[in-house]
């Protein structure tokens, strides 16, 4: 078997008007899922959290569930078992020019609330790493929950948020893979038609993973550039203290 | 007379605890508190590590619940109301509402770190008196010139040096118009040179007449600036008297011991 370079090349750079239509649904698949999971995500985190013991356990099984269970199963079971069951049954939906098919929103969903049982660790590692004092001075200062809660932990929190939840969506990319499994024709799917009919196997792969690396890749920099601007506040602090820390070492040393 | 010569006798009462009594879980902390603190005065609270000066302080500002007796400040109970005789944990609203009178400063300063210094102590008298925004922005850089950081409106916290952090931290708590402040060893996480400038502050702020509970171990300020030195030990008072007294004649041994340690 010899690798045909020729095709791969197409392949590659004239990608099927049916293959770039995959990327886009991998693209929008993610990008729902990921909405969903952030908008699941805190308040979950903050149920988890709550001292009414119902909330806190309906959180705890929910993040359970989700993150025990493997994700393919997760996005049968919404698709079909919940429709078979006679509980939720998507149908294709129409508004203009847009049009999203049953299966992509069984898909969208389970991703959704698959990353959402994930946002919601997340987000409490988050708001766990912000200084008990601050919420300490701001209750002192006659602030009501809410409020702390809003203007002064999750502001700190979404600084240590960031990271992981960028990291997190890069997981999400490669995730939505498996919606295939439903017949959502996102890349992989499209990738695995066109294979049934060349039997290109190695090419088409190698094309699938590169148009993967390079959506992962260019989201790698997005995520740089808001963190770099997300630290611009904070740069003359970091320094100071720097300079205070590098003081104090060479203080120490002199001292020695 | 001691302390700032502000007179006090006879004035109202802003803080009176009766009887607080606090476990953790098994283990009592308060052995049944009464205090009362008038209008313009400054109570310096004493006692060795663990003796529950933290503890009760922060009874006074419901950042701790206790069990048995009553806290009240300007003449309604902090975090708790009456039902029926028994006392009954406030909802969080109406806790928030009773701290807004009441001013905390803490040992580690706790400035918002995502905030620079004027919005810090612009925030509260914002969002929670409802304070017009460039009335609150005045206020608070006339409150900054007056603990001595007029330039550093536009820094942040982590910019600044621990002793500057915790009169920002003042300022802060200030700008409320706070009807007592409460001080939780302001200068112990201090290095020794910064001590000086925060006890300034606060010594300014008791010959303006400000209500102050400070708990703290430097005597020279006691001496100096308290109309009344408290002495807690196992979680209750003690000895109490006007600093002359409770220093230059300790009645309890366990003052003796203390004011030992702490002299030598
Ligand atoms: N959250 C807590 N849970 C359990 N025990 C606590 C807690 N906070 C304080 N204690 C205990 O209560 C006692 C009084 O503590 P507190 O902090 O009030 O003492 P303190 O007089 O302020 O001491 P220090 O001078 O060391 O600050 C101590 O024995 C302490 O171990
Ligand atoms: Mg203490």
């Amino acid at each position: 078997m010899h690798f045909d370079w020729s095709y791969f090349w197409q392949q590659l750079f004239h990608p099927g008007g049916a293959f770039l239509e995959g990327l886009w649904i991998t693209i929008l698949v993610s990008l729902c899922g990921q909405a969903i999971g952030l908008a699941i995500g805190l308040p979950m985190a903050l149920a988890r959290m709550a001292r009414m013991p119902v909330l806190s356990y309906a959180a705890r099984a929910y993040i359970l569930a989700m993150r025990g269970t493997p994700l393919l199963v997760q996005i049968v079971f919404i698709y079909t078992g919940l429709a078979a069951a006679d509980l939720l049954r998507f149908h294709d939906w129409q508004a203009g020019p847009f049009s999203l098919a049953g299966n992509v929103q069984a898909g969208i969903l389970a991703l959704g609330l698959n990353e959402g049982a994930y946002m919601a660790e997340i987000f409490r590692a988050g708001i766990d790493a912000v200084d008990r004092g601050q919420t300490e001075a701001a209750k002192a200062l006659g602030m009501p929950p809410a409020m702390i809660l809003r203007r002064i932990v999750l502001p700190q929190a979404l600084r240590v948020v960031l990271l992981p939840i960028g990291n997190q969506f890069n997981i999400m990319l490669k995730n939505s893979t498996l919606v295939s499994i439903i017949g959502v024709s996102e890349m992989l799917l499209v990738t695995e038609t066109i294979n049934s009919a060349t039997f290109r196997t190695f090419e088409l792969y190698s094309v699938l993973a590169i148009y993967f690396l390079a959506l992962t890749s260019v989201w790698s920099l997005a995520l740089r550039w808001i963190e770099r601007r997300m630290d611009a506040g904070r740069t003359q602090a970091d320094s100071a203290s720097a300079r205070a820390g590098a003081m104090a070492a060479a203080a120490l040393s002199e001292a020695a | 007379m001691s302390g700032a010569g502000v007179e006090v006798v006879g004035a109202e009462v802003v803080i009176a605890a009766e009887g607080v009594e606090k476990w953790f879980g098994s283990r009592k902390i308060l052995n049944g508190i009464d205090l009362m603190v008038r209008r313009g005065e400054v109570v310096v609270l004493i006692g060795s590590s663990g003796s529950g000066k933290t503890t009760f302080l922060r009874c006074i500002d419901h950042l701790e619940t206790f069990q048995a007796g009553r806290i009240e400040v300007n003449g309604h109970p902090v975090g708790y109301h009456d039902r029926r005789g028994r006392m009954v944990e406030d909802r969080e609203a109406n806790i928030a509402r009773r701290r807004r009178d009441i001013g905390m400063v803490f040992q580690r300063f706790n400035l918002f770190a995502h905030m620079n210094v004027l919005e810090n102590i612009v925030i509260a008298p914002v969002r929670v008196r409802g304070e017009p925004r460039g009335e609150a922005e005045r206020r608070a850089r006339d409150l900054l010139a007056r603990v001595g950081l007029p330039d550093k409106a536009d820094a942040f916290p982590a910019a600044l040096s621990g002793g500057q952090q915790q009169r920002v931290a003042i300022a802060r708590a200030l700008a409320m118009r706070p009807a007592v402040m409460l001080f939780d060893e302001p200068t112990s996480a201090l290095d020794p040179e910064m001590v000086g400038e925060v006890l300034a502050v606060m010594r300014d702020l008791a010959r303006d007449g400000m209500t102050m509970v400070v708990v703290t171990h430097e005597m020279g300020f006691a001496r100096q600036v308290a109309h009344r030195v408290v002495v807690l030990d196992g979680g209750r008072i003690v000895e109490a008297g006007p600093p002359e007294r409770v220093f230059g004649a300790p009645e309890h041994p366990r003052t003796q011991a203390l004011l030992g340690a702490v002299l030598h």
